[in-house]
């Protein structure tokens, strides 16, 4: 073993996750060289440093906040499905909501209705052949193209040509 | 702790809704997962609200843990996806590394000083050091190394967990550890140089 290897090992060394043959040849190369002796104890101190963290205590008003939380709902699905869970199984409802809905349309547009609503379409074409166009009566103004008159026509504009132009500039 | 069988049953009841069996469970985890939050955050209000947030999530979805011997892992994976839903897209408030001779450095020191002997303010104050080194560690490096220095979970453990290579596992641990001890070092190196001045 080179020391490379020997000091990319020994973490996992002193965290027990070597086997025994790695384990050997490690201790045997760490017996030889002195280095990486220095090494494995330069991290053992590490180890003992970490090892003297303390741990943060619970607070115990903690499980009171989960229990109220949990009571309310049954694990991990909303109260409603309940009764259909009961009678389907949760992966069911989909399949059995679908099922349904199909059973449903296909009783109205395929079934029963079918036969009548034949009928009531014949019904109806037989009566449009019998039925008569009416149109309505000649209006009594019908044929009076123009309107004639004695009077004189109050729109007609005269103009006087001896008045002389006011807008002329001289 | 409870053992394997134990643990089983503990877990299939809870997940068929006893409540005072999910308790149990509670009891037996709820302090490694406050801690776990705890090294990950920085904040003792927020890794307690997270704990609890991951524990309700963890009884509503308990039916869908199909290996009950995983419960830990498994509940320290809701742990860790609360934190980084939390902190998506930001990162958690951390405090400044305490450099040698800063406020922040001196302010810790005065404060442990008056509460009494030397060692204990060594021990006090090497403490939060090093719970700060840790909060500053890249966040790949330090979700493996709370999980294995601190909680002792496998490298197997946390490769499942983490859904990576017992290789990368391994390789983020050391340079994890690598780095805590050379960054205590060298705060330890410092303060014994400025200690000798006085």
């Amino acid at each position: 073993m080179d020391c490379q290897a020997c000091i990319d090992s020994l973490t996992a060394f002193l965290d027990d996750e070597l086997s025994a043959p790695e384990k050997e040849v490690l201790q045997t190369h760490l017996t030889q060289c002195r280095p990486c002796r220095q090494e494995h104890e330069s991290l053992l101190d590490s180890y003992q440093w970490v090892d003297q963290l303390t741990d943060l205590e619970m607070d115990s008003t903690g499980w009171t906040r989960i229990h109220s939380e949990i009571t309310h709902l049954a694990p991990g699905k909303p109260a409603w499905v309940s009764p259909f869970q009961f009678l389907f199984g949760s992966r069911w409802i989909p399949v059995a909501a679908g099922t349904l809905g199909v059973a449903i349309l296909s009783f109205f547009f395929l079934g029963g209705p079918k036969a009548e609503m034949q009928d009531e379409f014949q019904v109806y074409l037989e009566q449009r052949e019998q039925m008569v166009i009416r149109r309505p009566p000649p209006s009594p103004l019908e044929g009076i193209r123009e309107i004639t008159t004695d009077l004189p026509n109050p729109f007609t504009v005269s103009y006087d040509s001896s008045q002389s132009n006011p807008f002329t500039q001289e | 702790m409870a053992s394997g069988p134990e643990l089983k049953k503990l877990v299939t009841r809870a997940g068929g809704g006893d409540v005072e069996a999910f308790q149990q469970l509670y009891g037996l985890y709820s302090r490694k997962i406050l801690n776990y939050i705890y090294r990950l955050t920085g904040s003792r209000e927020e890794a307690e609200d997270l704990t609890q947030d991951t524990f309700v999530l963890a009884y509503r979805n308990l039916k869908s843990l199909k290996e009950s011997n995983k419960f830990q892992s498994w509940l320290f994976r809701i742990a860790q996806n609360n934190v980084y839903q939390m902190y998506r897209g930001k990162k958690p408030q951390m405090n400044p590394l305490p450099d040698e001779g800063s406020e922040l450095a001196e302010t810790d020191r005065l404060g442990t000083s008056q509460k009494g002997s030397e060692d204990s303010l060594l021990s006090s104050e090497l403490e939060q050091v090093i719970e700060k080194i840790i909060n500053h560690l890249p966040d790949k490096q330090k979700g493996v190394f709370v999980l294995s220095a601190i909680h002792k979970l496998s490298y197997k453990e946390i490769s499942e967990m983490e859904d990576r290579s017992l290789a990368s596992v391994k390789s983020d641990v050391h340079r994890a550890r690598v780095d805590v001890r050379d960054r205590v070092k060298e705060y330890l190196r410092g303060k014994h140089g400025l200690s000798s001045l006085h």
